[in-house]
């Protein structure tokens, strides 16, 4: 194909400063850059009903100008243990969702936030109608908001995109990459690095093959 | 010359890879030659036990260990596994049944050997007996017909698993054919792995048996794996019989474009397609050498050359390059203008077939619009392979009233069947293009290029999507749950509306001679239009495309500037005028619109001085719009050092500006 006219050019989109890589583990203090240490430290998270989540990922997304976009099976369903009746699932539910929701402040710049995970029968609409509340708060809290705020939760992991091991997250420009839950609330041992510029890695392009091979919830 | 695939002519080129363990049929017609008054008694009765009891492979072996000493072979290497092999060679070309091959195939399930020198052991056999040769056409003809009706399982449950979920997907697969051109993803060819040395054998010794066999099949992920033993694809593909089957293959398309659903043609389409890719990942991603990617440029081109001329010889062969170049356009959209240009990239193949395709039709009635068993994105997929080919001047551009029309959509219809329609058909172009105007844009545009009043119809557009605007602006009142996702989608499309538009300028401002012509005026007027709509759209588009309109902008301002007549008065070369200096909105209209805003405006001129503008003319655009650039950048940077997160920003794009105007001051 020949072409069809000169290429005009515009100015790339100016990419943001990247924090320096960093692994980081889950603790119940709330995140450090080593193996806890000693095993009643390791127990007592493996155990904990409420695994204290990072507070380094919870900050980042609080601070976001643009974007986050997470992609985890279980984001929003946290682990079960054989003994949890439904009752206990449920509170576990509605606590993961409200610390998920105490990361987005009213005062968020970020638009464009997109959660790409699995169905769970256990996650009812009502639990996903907080995130639409959350959505209409920031966009009611700042009346000169350039671009309106949007949370979309897209739940066809493994149904429709079902390639996906490991878990991550793009906030702006930086990608996250979990071994276990986005946010580190996995209760076993297992860490998270950042640092990593989205773009050197195809982390966006790969995002929205994902995200696009479904459609929304 | 013969013609060969590309990574074909390298393996022929390479030294042949030695490796006793693998016997071949030379091989086996050595070890023949040994028994020049025939097989030994011993060995028919071995034949015997394998068609009549058979057992577990030690049996076997201790059989023919007995052989071997009866006839004292015991001095020649692998003697033992050779006639073992031959054994049941014979054994399926005495008895060529199901259930001799069900025993047989037990056997060499625990045998190394037998699993890998069957297949060439009853070539060699065959080759000394001509009944044999009859005997396994006959055979693999039972096998294929009892895969295909699911009466011959695995031994595997795990494959006999992948099988029956692959034979349920396609049942409840909507769009066939799409799975065919997808590549059956996540199927993997060897679950047919165990009948592979009777296919092979069929596709050897009668290859228009094995056509017709494998036609007679609706199976594709079968009649897949057959391919890939038969040296149509995997590891030692053929074109000669990629093309003695893209000939012989039964119809597949009917005249208006309808596939007939017969899975083998489009199976060998996918096939050449992957062999020419293979030849654009054998270049080097870095330091490749010139001679070598002209080299290898030249055998896809050969190669393409080749696969098009051979399709043209089918009765169906119309039909057959609109539905398949309709799939590579398809591809083709998601890369940019620099990927299509790029050897390295699956962009210059997809390309290239196309206007491989597109020169075969010239002068031939071509199918005018994608059939009705069509998914919906194939519409304007197929519209822009019809642009494509006129842009190359193989066919005449086809007419843009009904595309337009498509767009001309009430408030009701929006959730309507010819809403619904319009977002479907338009989907696949929202989502892949990555520039702006992008190729898609610049495809839908052609025609209406092309048309007698390109400006009036585009404006003619834009207006017509008055519905869209609305539902941007205030979501779609019949859906008050889902507002945003309303608006979002309706924003998508104006997005592309715009593209269209930027597009038919781009394309029509090499026509222009001066700005007075009548050419320029009906630009200058298109550009007012444009200027317009990203006014409008800026005000009512609040979701994530917003940012995309400010990039917009940027495009629109640096065409203003480009194309002025002041600017090829200074002898800029290409740069033809379009504008006066009194057109609206004027280039300081658009620094005007961008003061209030420091990173903005540095964007601006950054995006000027990537197009290598007329710095000294920019410089008077930006001193009477009273705007001093060094205070800007000072800004910029004060701001960037207050939230280097908020405000990002480039210092090596900083420093170019200081020192394009820097340098400006010192002359």
């Amino acid at each position: 194909m020949s072409r069809f006219a000169p290429a005009i050019e515009i100015g790339p989109k100016i990419q943001r400063h990247i924090p320096e890589k960093e692994i980081l583990w889950g603790n119940q203090d709330g995140d450090c850059n080593h193996f806890p240490v000693g095993l009643e430290t390791i127990t007592e998270r493996k155990f904990s009903d409420t695994p204290m989540h990072l507070k380094a990922f919870g900050r980042a997304v609080s601070e976001a100008q643009e974007r986050v976009w997470i992609v985890d099976e279980y984001l929003l369903m946290p682990g079960e243990k054989k003994r949890d009746s439904a009752e206990k699932v449920k509170q576990k539910i509605q606590s993961r969702i409200a610390t998920i929701l105490q990361w987005f402040p009213l005062t968020l710049v970020a638009s464009d936030i997109r959660f790409l995970t699995k169905h769970h029968a256990e996650i009812e609409e009502s639990d996903l109608e907080q995130f639409q509340k959350l959505v209409q708060d920031i966009n009611n809290h700042s009346v000169r908001r350039r671009t309106r705020c949007n949370i979309e939760i897209r739940t066809h992991l493994t149904q429709k995109f079902d390639f996906i091991h490991d878990r991550f997250a793009i906030i702006d420009d930086e990608l996250w990459h979990f071994g276990g839950t986005v946010g580190g609330f996995h209760a076993k041992v297992s860490a998270a690095s950042r640092g990593w510029r989205a773009s050197d890695h195809g982390a966006i392009e790969f995002f929205k093959m994902a995200w696009d091979a479904g459609v929304k919830k | 010359m013969t013609v060969q695939w590309p990574s074909e002519r390298k393996a022929a080129n390479q030294p042949p890879f030695a490796n006793d363990t693998f016997k071949t049929e030379a091989d086996f017609r050595l070890f023949l030659d040994v028994f020049p008054e025939g097989l030994p008694t011993a060995f028919g009765e071995s034949v015997d036990w394998v068609v009549q009891e058979s057992g577990d492979v030690a049996a076997l072996e201790q059989r023919i260990a007995v052989v071997c000493n009866q006839v004292n072979l015991h001095t020649l290497p692998d003697s033992t596994y050779l006639l073992m092999t031959l054994v049941c060679a014979a054994a399926l070309s005495q008895d060529p049944s199901l259930e001799t091959w069900k025993k047989v195939r037990t056997l060499k399930s625990h045998s190394w050997q037998l699993e890998h020198w069957l297949a060439n052991a009853m070539v060699a056999y065959a080759t000394k007996n001509t009944d044999a040769r009859k005997a396994y056409i006959t055979l693999a003809t039972i096998i294929f017909k009892a895969l295909d009706n699911c009466t011959l399982a695995s031994q595997w449950d795990r494959t006999n698993q992948q099988r029956s979920q692959a034979r349920d997907s396609w049942m409840e697969c909507q769009n066939k054919l799409d799975e065919i051109w997808w590549g059956l993803r996540g199927w993997d060819f060897m679950n047919y792995q165990e009948e592979h040395p009777l296919f092979y054998l069929l596709s050897e010794f009668a290859p228009d048996e094995f056509i017709k066999t494998i036609s007679e099949s609706g199976n594709p992920y079968l009649v897949h794996s057959i391919l890939i033993e038969a040296g149509v694809g995997g590891f030692c593909p053929r074109f000669s019989q990629w093309g003695k089957l893209a000939i012989a293959a039964p119809l597949a398309f009917e005249q208006d474009g309808t596939w007939n659903g017969s899975v083998l043609v489009p199976l060998l389409l996918v096939e050449a397609h992957a062999q020419l890719l293979q030849a654009t990942r054998d270049i080097p991603a870095f330091d490749a050498f010139s001679e070598d990617v002209s080299k290898i440029k030249q055998e896809i081109a050969s190669a393409i050359e080749s696969v098009v001329s051979t399709l043209g010889a089918r009765q169906d062969s119309l039909p057959l390059y609109a539905r398949w170049s309709t799939w590579l356009m398809r591809q083709l959209l998601s890369y940019s203008e620099k990927d299509i240009n790029d050897v390295c990239s699956g962009a210059f193949v997809d390309d290239a077939l196309i206007e491989a395709i597109g020169r075969k039709l010239k002068g031939q009635s071509t199918v005018a619009i994608s059939p009705s068993d069509a998914p919906t994105w194939e519409a304007w997929c197929y519209r822009c392979v019809l642009a494509s080919h006129a842009h190359s001047d193989f066919i005449n551009p086809q007419d843009s009233a009904g595309f337009l029309a498509e767009w001309a959509i009430s408030l009701d219809e929006w959730a309507g069947k010819k809403g619904q329609r319009l977002r479907e058909r338009a989907s696949l172009v929202v989502t892949m293009g990555k520039e702006t105007p992008g190729v898609a844009a610049n495809l839908l545009a052609y025609p209406i290029v092309r048309s007698e009043s390109p400006t009036e119809a585009w404006i003619g557009l834009w207006d017509a999507t008055q519905t869209l605007r609305e539902i941007v602006e205030f979501g779609d009142a019949d859906v008050p749950d889902d507002e945003y996702q309303s608006r979002s989608e309706a924003g998508k499309l104006m997005l592309l509306v715009f593209r269209i538009g930027l597009a038919i300028f781009d394309q029509r401002a090499s026509q222009c001679k001066n700005s007075d012509s009548p050419q320029a005026r009906s630009q200058a007027q298109l550009h007012g239009a444009l200027a317009a709509a990203i006014r409008e759209m800026r005000e009512i588009d609040d979701t994530l495309n917003r940012d995309e309109w400010l990039g917009i902008v940027r495009h629109s301002a640096v065409r203003r500037f480009i194309w002025d007549e002041q600017t090829a008065a200074n002898n800029k070369p290409n740069h033809v005028a379009i504008f006066h200096a009194s057109d609206t909105p004027t280039f300081s209209d658009y620094l005007k619109a961008a003061n209030s805003d420091a990173v903005e405006l540095v964007a601006l001129v950054q995006s000027l001085l990537l197009n290598d503008c007329d710095i000294p003319r920019l410089d008077v655009e930006l001193r009477s719009a009273l705007i001093d650039l060094s205070d800007v950048v000072d800004m910029v940077e004060r701001l960037n050092r207050y939230s280097s997160r908020r405000y990002p920003m480039d210092k090596t794009q900083m420093q170019g500006i200081r020192n394009a105007f820097q340098s400006l001051a010192s002359t």
